[in-house]
């Protein structure tokens, strides 16, 4: 059986383009109040593995409906064979200019695509749109309006008296403003157009839904390593000179700062793939430093070793080679090979640290002096970094992809909301070890990441599953 | 070693892999992945893969490392066991062996290892950085020409293999201390006895070893020290010879081999081989965590387990390319009387009132498009002469239908006036948004005798 497709048609200006941007979730679809934008019909197939289960087609509008309702008229025929005329009028008229919008948005609803057919109730109804809703009957496909606001005044009342005489269904929808569960509402009506087309649509709902929930995962699992590499981070330069100026620490500042900085803006990018974003224009949102302490650190390291380490595997060492001895000598040592062994270990590392990062093997310099910073301390970082990634995905979630205005970043009780006491407190035992420059475990960043979808599934739909839409 | 070989080579195929998702999610699909558990789906994929590993790879080149490394070390350990047990049971003919000496080798001293083998198990980084593998890691990393990643083994997985390493090396250690008590006993006649400075009697030493020798006693009582044997082997140093006692019993004190054989066969190897397994078993736990958990084999799995949902448009969709006509845009005039004034989708009764609220004039006043057939508008066009004024609804768009009803009209009038009407109840204002969709419309057509007022 072929998957049930849907045409969205109706006349120019209308938000066709803005209702398939938003069902779609694609923000590549052409939207402007410039009629006619949309030239030629576009197909948005939602696939899976390859394979479609249903597609949705965006068209231009009606441009000459009385010119082609007159072409109709002429030819009297029966009500079952009205459709044919429509096929005989997209045969004649297939390489007419003048007819090519036309012929764009009828081949889909010939193939057998339901019409879905879009008004703007924020304008009067008028007489004119009537050639376009008997073209549409002509076609004999199962058929929707969908009345969308594009503007605040309401004439729906005429609207919907006018619609009922040529649709049986009628759905008000408004792309701009749509939530999850509206666009979830519209599909479902989509599926009671035709019995044949339940089942694939209501698989599509489903599958929506894992859709969105692969989103969110993905989502939290870039936010968590975002977290974890930011306050992990550490950068280091390296020293050439014997004092530190405080021209080498604002140069390295800068550079710690930007790095954080690209992390998250790299992040943000990822973030706005997942959920589709290719053209998403926003508001400057970069990473405050003015409240956060930074410190820095000079050091050295040999074999990437710092001293301290290098301490305790000399110490160690010795003492393990030590004890080699003194299980040779049966104990007649009274273990004390391995007490020397540990002795001169230790001391060599501690001593010879500083000649030992001078020396060269392989023409490279065993060891090196650098100034680090990070990983941050700042207990407040992580959290505030926190709150404006979970922000910008749940502003993310929330939009509409028919919406071309300026994304707005600034929701100070979105933000308390999202990332409330209690999510803090569960989170902290993960942060304080991101601040030791842990790593967490596998299990512990299962969590984590289930923390963080449940904060943006409650910020986006009120709810932590998404089953309950 | 073949999960740390496996999870060596995944690293390396990993790192060089630039599959795309689809293909990934194509490879499950047709391997039928999805029934198997994680790691078992990493090694299905491993397995496809392998041929694309190469002898100068990461993989390669750290278990050759780490082969060679741990190999000299188990080789080591056997010979220190053998050398150590050697010293240990030396016996010149004049002093006996003092049993002791060995009983803190194979007892005292396995027991305390096995004890600090318990403490590294419980207790993160308490071997980290003496760990060989930590050590050959910072090493491979320094001298690699490639760059490796830090995080090449995981620091627990290194923690464990340490321990595992510990305890295979304390294994070999103790084979070659069992080695080198039975090439003894069968190379020499060793006379056994024991000596301590400390005071304790036979009794209580054999009361202590019966203890020790508890696990094996009823199996093979033989290999138990009798109280008779211990009093018979008691040693003393003072008077620098060995007593008549002793000599009279000198066939005796060989006997104690059974028992050091298998007190060195009981607590340096069983219990150490336990103690293998279960680090065995623990760092093949840990290797497999740490394989679920490097990264590129989280998004592996992802790839290959979530379904490729898409539903964005496949092609880009094309922009419309318009060119600019002459049609001209001017100011509203008061207080002009056109031919005719026409209602482009009104009906004529409502024209009448416009025309007072535009302080126009008109002579005639007829409804077009809308309702009217295109016959009807036909007709009215062919009549339509002089000066014709258009009344329009500014906020429906333009569409063709109007534009090519334009375009008739033009020719039949010597000049169309076009007005832009907004809703009644707003006094048929214009919105600017409105008059700008139709000013780009219009200007685009070419009428020469076609005028928008504004």
């Amino acid at each position: 059986m072929k998957h049930p497709s849907f045409c969205v048609v109706g006349h120019p200006n209308k938000g066709k383009s803005s209702i398939v941007a938003s069902l779609a979730l694609d923000d590549t679809v052409a939207i402007s109040n410039i009629p006619g934008t949309t030239h030629y019909k576009r197909s948005y197939p939602l696939q899976v593995d390859g394979k479609v289960v249903y597609e949705l087609f965006d068209t231009p509008g009606f441009q000459r409906a009385r010119r082609v309702l007159a072409w109709l008229e002429q030819h009297e025929v029966s009500a079952d064979k009205k459709h044919e005329v429509v096929r005989a009028f997209v045969d004649e008229h297939r390489d007419d200019p003048k007819f090519h919008d036309e012929i764009e948005l009828l081949e889909p609803i010939l193939d057998g695509a339901g019409i879905i057919y879009v008004v703007d109730a924020s304008k009067p109804y008028s007489s004119e749109y009537e050639a376009e809703m008997e073209i549409l009957r002509w076609c004999n496909q199962p058929s929707m309006a969908l009345i969308n606001h594009i503007e605040n005044d309401d004439y729906s009342d005429e609207w919907k008296r006018a619609l009922g005489y040529y649709f049986k269904l009628i759905r008000t929808y408004n792309p701009m403003q749509s939530s999850f569960k509206e666009q979830l509402h519209i599909l479902e009506s989509m599926a009671h157009l035709n019995e044949e087309w339940t089942e694939s649509v209501k698989e599509s709902i489903v599958l929506f839904k894992q859709y969105h929930e692969q989103m969110i995962q993905k989502s939290a699992l870039l936010i968590s390593e975002l977290i974890q590499e930011s306050v992990t981070h550490i950068e280091k330069t390296t020293l050439h000179k014997e004092d530190v100026t405080e021209a080498d620490k604002s140069a390295l500042e800068q550079k710690y700062k930007q790095r954080l900085r690209d992390m998250e803006t790299a992040s943000y990018k990822k973030i706005e793939a997942v959920w589709n974003y290719q053209h998403l224009q926003k508001e400057s949102f970069l990473l405050p430093f003015e409240e956060i302490d930074l410190f820095s650190e000079e050091a050295a390291s040999i074999f990437g070793l710092t001293k301290k380490e290098l301490l305790f595997s000399a110490t160690t060492s010795g003492a393990i080679t030590g004890a080699g001895v003194d299980m040779i000598f049966a104990g007649h040592t009274a273990f004390l090979g391995a007490l020397i062994g540990g002795v001169v270990g230790a001391t060599g590392a501690y001593f010879g640290f500083d000649e030992l990062s001078e020396v060269k093997i392989l023409g490279q310099k065993l060891g090196q002096r650098y100034l680090q910073m990070g990983p941050m301390k700042n207990r407040n970082f992580p959290y505030i970094l926190l709150s404006r990634a979970l922000l910008y995905t749940t502003k993310l979630m929330q939009r509409s992809h028919a919406k071309r205005d300026i994304l707005s970043l600034h929701d100070g009780a979105l933000k308390e909301q999202l990332l409330d006491e209690k999510l803090k407190k569960s989170l902290e035992k993960y942060h304080k070890k991101f601040r030791k420059a842990e790593k967490l475990s596998y299990d512990e960043q299962k969590e984590y990441q289930r923390l963080l979808e449940e904060s943006l599934k409650r910020g986006c739909y009120g709810y932590s599953s998404i089953d309950s839409l | 070693m073949n999960l740390l070989q496996s999870y060596l080579e995944l690293y390396e195929l990993l790192k060089e892999d630039n599959s795309t998702k689809e293909e990934r999610r194509n490879f499950a699909l047709k391997e039928k992945i999805e029934q198997k558990r994680a790691y078992e789906q990493l090694f299905l994929w491993l397995q496809k893969h392998r041929e694309k590993l190469t002898d100068r790879g990461i993989a390669s080149r750290y278990l050759h490392i780490y082969k060679t490394g741990f190999g000299i070390i188990s080789l080591l350990a056997f010979v220190f066991g053998f050398l150590a047990a050697s010293v240990v049971l030396h016996y010149n003919g004049s002093e006996p062996v003092n049993v002791i000496y060995f009983l803190f080798l194979s007892f005292i001293t396995p027991l305390l290892t096995m004890l600090f083998s318990l403490l590294a198990m419980m207790k993160r980084d308490f071997f980290l950085h003496i760990s060989f593998t930590y050590i050959l890691q910072k090493l491979f990393a320094k001298f690699s020409k490639k760059s490796i990643d830090e995080a090449l083994l995981d620091k627990d997985v290194i923690r464990w293999i340490f321990i595992q390493k510990m305890q295979s090396s304390a294994l070999l250690f103790a084979l070659g201390m069992l080695a080198s008590l039975l090439f003894s006993i069968t190379t020499q006649d060793i006379a056994f006895a024991w000596s301590t400075t400390l005071d304790i009697s036979a009794e209580q030493f054999h009361t202590f070893l019966a203890a020790i020798a508890l696990p094996w006693s009823t199996l093979l009582p033989s290999a138990v020290p009798s109280l008779e044997l211990i009093e018979q082997s008691h040693y003393f140093r003072l008077g620098g010879e060995i007593s008549k006692e002793m000599l009279s019993h000198a066939a005796t004190l060989g006997s104690w081999w059974q028992f050091l054989a298998m007190e060195t066969l009981f607590y340096a190897i069983i219990l150490r081989l336990f103690l293998y397994i279960f680090a065995t078993i623990w760092l093949k736990k840990k290797l497999q965590k740490s394989m679920l958990q490097m990264p590129q084999a989280k998004a592996l799995l992802e790839d290959m387990n979530q379904p490729i949902i898409s539903t964005r448009a496949k092609e880009l969709e094309i922009p419309l390319q318009v060119e600019d006509g002459i049609t001209k845009s001017r100011k509203k005039e008061k207080h002009i009387t056109y031919s005719a004034l026409l209602g482009y989708t009104f009906a004529a009764d409502e024209l009448p009132l416009i025309a007072e609220v535009l302080e126009i004039k008109a002579k005639e006043y007829l409804g077009v498009a809308g309702k009217n057939s295109l016959e009807e508008d036909t007709k009215i066009i062919a009549k339509s002469a002089g000066n014709v004024a258009m009344v329009f609804k500014a906020w429906e768009v333009p569409t063709m239908d109007f534009i090519d009803f334009l375009e008739e009209l033009s020719t039949h009038a010597s000049s169309v006036t076009l007005y832009p009407l907004g809703y009644a109840k707003e006094n048929f204002q214009v919105k600017q948004k409105d008059i700008s969709i139709w000013q780009e419309k219009l200007k685009q057509q070419n009428y020469s005798n076609v005028e928008v007022l504004i």
